[in-house]
């Protein structure tokens, strides 16, 4: 069995679920690519949004791009340490998976 | 009394300095040019600013925007370049943000534009129209003090003639009486109050989702202001010699100046002729042209344009007496300047043509009622 | 659901329990309510943010009036808590110079889209440059009038399509775009003359150092200052909104790019 990771956040994230809009901006600003859109899940709106996985850094991307003001973000005193029950595999691409599909 | 010997654009720059006036803004266009020479020369040594704008267009816009602070503005030109201006005046009156704003005006073709307002939308301004410098001083005063009472634009309908003719003013600053407090101006206090003041045609409230949308409230709720500054400003004349008139001749401005002397000067030689001078533009007053064409035989209307203000008269008259025009449009070729037709004899005969007329037709309706009396009782 | 069950998500409904501090709220200070009604993707609200986060900083809330102009964002205008005055289109530079000649020590900036300025208003903004006017105008770019549905405008690029010209904008029907930053920059009244996008976070932060500086400007009595803003319009674009940053940077910044044109500012 593979042991369980363990990603460094040095930040997190406040999201205002129903205030997103479903652009994805926040996807691609994300230098490390710890927010993904929901699939099936939308918010009160219709709209799908973003989740966060480990590995924040709290550099405010997301917030300063986005148009909807669905971000507060955070940073630790101490970086916090998840363990992650399954390795977040990179392709050759270097992008993470999964990541929102069909 | 100090009384100066001055043209009636220095006057009327005179006027607004006095009336607190610090901030003008204008084009050159003849016969406006003066004032807005004078006001750049004046503004200054009284800590107020005079702004030499691209187009009239910016001139309103530069006014408005000084106007929103609380400074009292004012800006003008002729109809022509009012006609640039109309879209942000119905804005501005809109906005309720008090501003003055002059025609010196080529004639009296601009009665329309000045009174039906020449923008879109509902909107109405108070319409002053002095006669003469010494009675421009105190109209244009006046044209502040309702402006602010109001938060409405008022006009102040000048022409040629009292931009040019010199007269002897006395200019002392008017009190018209308390106003209202100017917290509606912008001055930045407000930011970061959570209740930031805004000042807009649109409205006078944020409009969002959580605060609530309404556009037709606001627009009704302008509309009742402007019905009440119409129900509470009385409308402003002078009239004279309406005892027994036969004739009433109606004229504003200088030719209304003309009229009356020529009246005046038909009284004296016994004819029974009267006048009425609408000193207010708008308000128009309806009651005193009513109650002064019950009495009359006839009503005259003299105008410097093709016939303009003769639709208020005839519905004041409201079919009480026949409304004939004597006026119509008299300038010299360059197309502002001074007309034959503004002479106090040219008018005088049209009136004695129309008080001949309308003293045949009464001996002929006195004729005609005979004829069918006697018919009748044959 | 996520595609994949497995992935941790982190739970981001309330602020963390283990110390943290905050470091970008979600509106600054002057955006009292965020929600607005502008397309998903619209750059506009993050060029707002941008400007009104520098009003801030600078400590000129209460002195600031924003003078706007007409188009998408000023509906946005009544999310702020600072003082507008709302002008019409094309006009918000020569209110602003009254609201500035009148009330010299307030902040007078303008608000206003390409269509406005370009189109209707190009006039009143190089008078006001000209004049050396101590107004600070911003120019939110996008390359067609928004509000009406995505219309050509004065700066939408060659080969830009839009709803008036759907098959790209040419040359020889529809002329050339204006360069506006260009032709302020060449008028000795402006002192301050830049250029940003907000199509990405570094963008995002270079914006604010200009707006920033054309504010400064402003403050110290400098003269003219101008900042235009390229933000994205996936509407107006025809574009997915993840495509529309590309869009920008591909097409518009290709054209009127990013930079400070001038700075004679002290």
């Amino acid at each position: 069995m593979t042991p369980p990771d363990v990603v460094v956040s040095r930040g997190t994230l406040v999201i205002d679920v129903d205030a997103c809009k479903g652009c994805n901006l926040c996807i691609d600003a994300c230098p490390p690519g710890v927010l993904v859109m929901t699939t099936h899940q939308v918010n009160s709106r219709g709209y799908r949004y973003p989740e966060l996985i480990p590995g924040c850094t709290g550099c405010k991307a997301c917030s300063q791009v986005c148009p909807d003001f669905v971000f507060q973000v955070y940073k630790y005193e101490t970086p916090v340490r998840n363990e992650v029950a399954m390795p977040l595999d990179r392709d050759v691409d270097g992008e993470r998976t999964p990541r929102g599909g069909p | 009394m100090t009384r100066v010997l001055m043209e009636g654009s220095e006057a009327i720059a005179e006027a607004m300095v006095a009336a607190g006036c610090r901030f003008f803004a204008g084009y050159p266009m003849t016969p406006f040019t003066e004032v807005l020479e004078h006001m750049a020369r004046k503004l200054p040594t009284h800590g107020g600013v005079c702004m030499n704008a691209e187009s009239e267009l910016e001139a309103v816009g530069m006014a408005w925007g000084a106007a929103a602070t609380g400074t009292k503005a004012a800006t003008g030109s002729v109809g022509q370049g009012l006609s640039l201006m109309q879209e942000s005046l119905s804005e501005i009156t809109l906005a309720r943000i008090p501003l003055v704003v002059l025609n010196m005006a080529r004639g009296q073709s601009d009665y329309y534009q000045a009174t039906r307002g020449g923008g879109h939308g509902d909107y109405r301004h108070l319409v002053l129209a002095p006669m003469d410098a010494p009675e421009a001083v105190e109209l244009v005063q006046l044209a502040f003090h309702w402006a602010e009472k109001w938060r409405n634009p008022v006009l102040v309908f000048g022409d040629y003639y009292l931009a040019h003719v010199y007269q002897s003013v006395d200019v002392q600053p008017l009190d018209f009486g308390p106003l209202p407090d100017r917290s509606w101006a912008l001055d930045g206090t407000s930011g970061g109050s959570g209740r930031a003041k805004l000042l807009s045609p649109l409205g006078d409230v944020k409009q969002r989702d959580d605060v609530g949308y309404d556009l037709q409230d606001y627009y009704l709720r302008r509309a009742a202001e402007t019905a009440a500054m119409v129900e509470g400003e009385p409308p402003l004349v002078e009239t004279g010699y309406l005892e027994g008139a036969e004739v009433v001749v109606v004229a504003y401005g200088t030719p209304g100046k003309y009229v009356r002397f020529a009246v005046q000067a038909m009284r004296a030689d016994g004819l029974p002729v009267g006048f009425v001078r609408p000193i207010t533009l708008f308000p128009f007053p309806t009651e005193a042209v009513a109650a002064a064409s019950a009495q009359a035989r006839a009503v005259a209307v003299y105008e410097n344009s093709v016939g303009q203000m003769i639709d208020d008269v005839r519905l004041a008259v409201l079919g009480r007496a026949p409304v004939h025009f004597i006026g119509g449009l008299t300038l010299d070729s360059s197309g502002f300047g001074i007309g034959p037709d503004n002479d106090v004899a040219v008018i005088r005969s049209r009136i004695e043509a129309v008080l001949a007329a309308a003293s045949a037709d009464a001996a002929n309706s006195v004729g005609r009622s005979r004829a069918i009396r006697e018919g009748a009782s044959q | 659901m996520t595609t994949d069950s497995q992935v941790t998500i982190i739970p981001t409904q309330r602020p963390p329990e283990q110390p943290a501090r905050l470091v970008d709220d979600f509106t600054p200070d002057l955006i009292d309510v965020g929600a607005h009604h502008l397309c998903p993707g619209c750059g506009e609200p993050v060029a707002m943010r941008s400007i009104l986060e520098a009003v801030a900083d600078l400590g000129a809330v209460q002195r600031a009036i924003a003078v706007f102009g007409i188009g998408c964002y000023t509906a946005f205008s009544n999310n702020l808590d600072c003082e507008v005055l709302q002008a019409l289109h094309g006009r918000a530079p020569s209110l602003a110079t009254g609201v500035k000649r009148a009330k010299p020590d307030l902040l007078a900036f303008t608000i206003q889209g390409d269509g406005d300025m370009v189109n209707e208003g190009l006039q009143e903004v190089i008078h006001a440059a000209a004049r050396g006017e101590n107004i600070t105008c911003f120019m939110l770019n996008n390359g067609v009038f928004g509000e009406t549905g995505g219309h050509l405008t004065a700066t939408t690029v060659l080969g830009q399509r839009t709803k008036n010209t759907l098959d790209g904008r040419n040359a020889k029907d529809h002329g050339y775009p204006i360069l506006v930053s260009n032709l302020l920059a060449q008028l000795q009244g402006a002192t301050y003359v830049a250029r940003a996008a907000v199509n990405n976070a570094g963008n995002v932060a270079k914006a604010r150092r200009m707006i920033t500086r054309a504010l400064e400007v402003q403050l110290q009595g400098g003269g003219f200052s101008f900042v235009e803003i390229l933000t994205m319009c996936p509407t107006g674009w025809f574009v997915e909104t993840t495509e529309a940053p590309d869009y920008l940077s591909d097409n518009l910044a290709a054209v009127h790019a990013i930079g400070v044109v001038k700075d004679d500012g002290g």
